[in-house]
């Protein structure tokens, strides 16, 4: 079966985006500590979201260049189980380390350590929803000349996760449960990983035709 | 064991084939000829089951490749223009990609050797020069004993040897009785014996 691909260097591109935009926002701010610790969990929700999307950049645009998606299409496996393979890879090596690093992140925005879990776990449920409509966005516009402008029309699809997912930290710094916001963070996870690699390989088949 | 029932494909405007019918059995070998633009790679592309024909099926044992799609991709190995080939992986790696069937390192060895590939099976595939990623698709088709193999121009790229020993695999594929279909512009030698032609355009 198709193992995770290795791709060093390229891997820790959109880590260090994420590191790197994260850290941009105390810097440009100003050291107000509470506006800081304000605006944090947000911040790194939007740092976090442009980090996944450039990770998926041209995700399968090399494959369809060098004949390698052909060849991914002839294997007689179903193409979804191959494509949620390969996305759980892309997670692993993308949305785990940027996980690693969220607490560096949490410290330069001086957040409470209570705030931690809840941001911790609100990431490692919502970037693979992000990861995999990005995903479906790429193989519906593989083909396409309008690339950027036609992510834009999917960012919408984002949102919720962003809302729910900043705001089950929100919650708690507010002294509210997070509960509300982490279980439909959860059931956004779980409708997204059963339909998205399914979509995926249909619109690849299409891109292709 | 595949034909096609009045295949026609478009591109665009232009339609450039109608009426495609052709039946291969075990050993039997097809070669598609025609000028530049004429659909060649369509037409493959549609019986290797990658893009959909405007009209008409191929079939596979009877049976709609669009019904047994998992069985005919079995049974099926497709070198196009492109390789396919990811750059960052060794050569034994892509090798391995290629043949998920195999397990057997030593077998996959053997088959880059017989290709004339010993020396690269631990090079980053970006190092191979066309005519080396060639021989490498061609171990793949070897080494992945699919029953039915679609050819675009395997001859491209290649010198007098490479060309000589495509045949011989290609021939050797067709006595186990394997069914090949195949594009070129250059003529095939007789070590392929007596092989079918469709002229598109």
């Amino acid at each position: 079966m198709l193992g995770a691909v290795r791709q060093p260097g390229d891997a820790l591109a959109p880590v260090v985006f994420y590191l790197i935009v994260g850290m941009l926002f105390p810097l440009a701010l100003g050291s107000d500590p509470r506006l800081l610790a304000q605006i944090g969990p947000g911040a790194i929700w939007i740092a976090a979201l442009l980090a996944v999307l450039l990770s998926l950049h041209k995700l399968f645009r090399s494959d369809l260049d060098n004949g390698y998606l052909d060849q991914l299409l002839l294997i007689p496996c179903p193409l979804f189980l191959l494509i949620g393979a390969r996305l759980l890879a892309h997670w692993l090596q993308t949305g785990l380390p940027m996980l690693l690093v969220t607490p560096l992140l949490a410290e330069s925005f001086g957040l409470d350590y209570a705030l931690l879990p809840v941001l911790l776990a609100a990431l490692a449920l919502g970037t693979p929803v992000l990861l995999l409509l990005g995903a479906i966005n790429e193989a519906l516009t593989l083909t396409s000349r309008g690339g950027a402008l036609l992510a834009l029309l999917v960012l919408p699809l984002y949102v919720p996760t962003l809302v729910f997912g900043s705001g089950a930290v929100y919650a708690v710094h507010f002294g509210e449960s997070p509960a509300g916001h982490l279980s439909l963070l959860a059931a956004l996870a779980l409708v997204t990983l059963l339909f998205a690699p399914w979509a995926v390989a249909t619109a690849l088949r299409i891109s292709i035709d | 064991m595949i034909s096609t029932d009045n295949l026609a494909a478009r591109r665009g405007e232009r339609l450039l084939f109608n009426g495609v019918n052709f039946k291969l059995d075990q050993g039997q070998a097809l070669r598609i000829t025609g000028a530049n633009g004429t659909g060649k790679t369509t037409l493959l592309r549609i019986l290797a089951g990658l893009t959909e024909p405007d009209l008409g099926s191929v079939k596979w044992c009877g049976e709609d490749i669009r019904q047994c799609r998992e069985t005919f991709h079995q049974q099926l190995a497709y070198s196009g223009h492109q390789f396919g080939l990811r750059g960052e992986l060794t050569a034994l790696e892509n090798l391995r990609y290629l043949t998920p069937d195999s397990s057997e390192s030593s077998a996959l060895i053997e088959t880059m050797d017989r290709v004339g590939l010993a020396r690269c099976i631990n090079l980053p595939a970006r190092y191979l020069s066309q005519g080396q990623r060639r021989r490498l698709i061609l171990a793949g088709l070897v080494a992945g004993q699919a029953r039915c193999w679609i050819l675009d121009e395997p001859l491209a790229a290649l010198d007098n040897a490479g060309i000589e020993m495509v045949e011989t695999l290609c021939a050797d594929h067709l006595k186990n009785s394997g069914i090949l279909i195949i594009t070129s512009h250059q003529n095939l030698s007789s070590t392929l014996g007596r092989v079918a032609e469709l002229h598109l355009g």
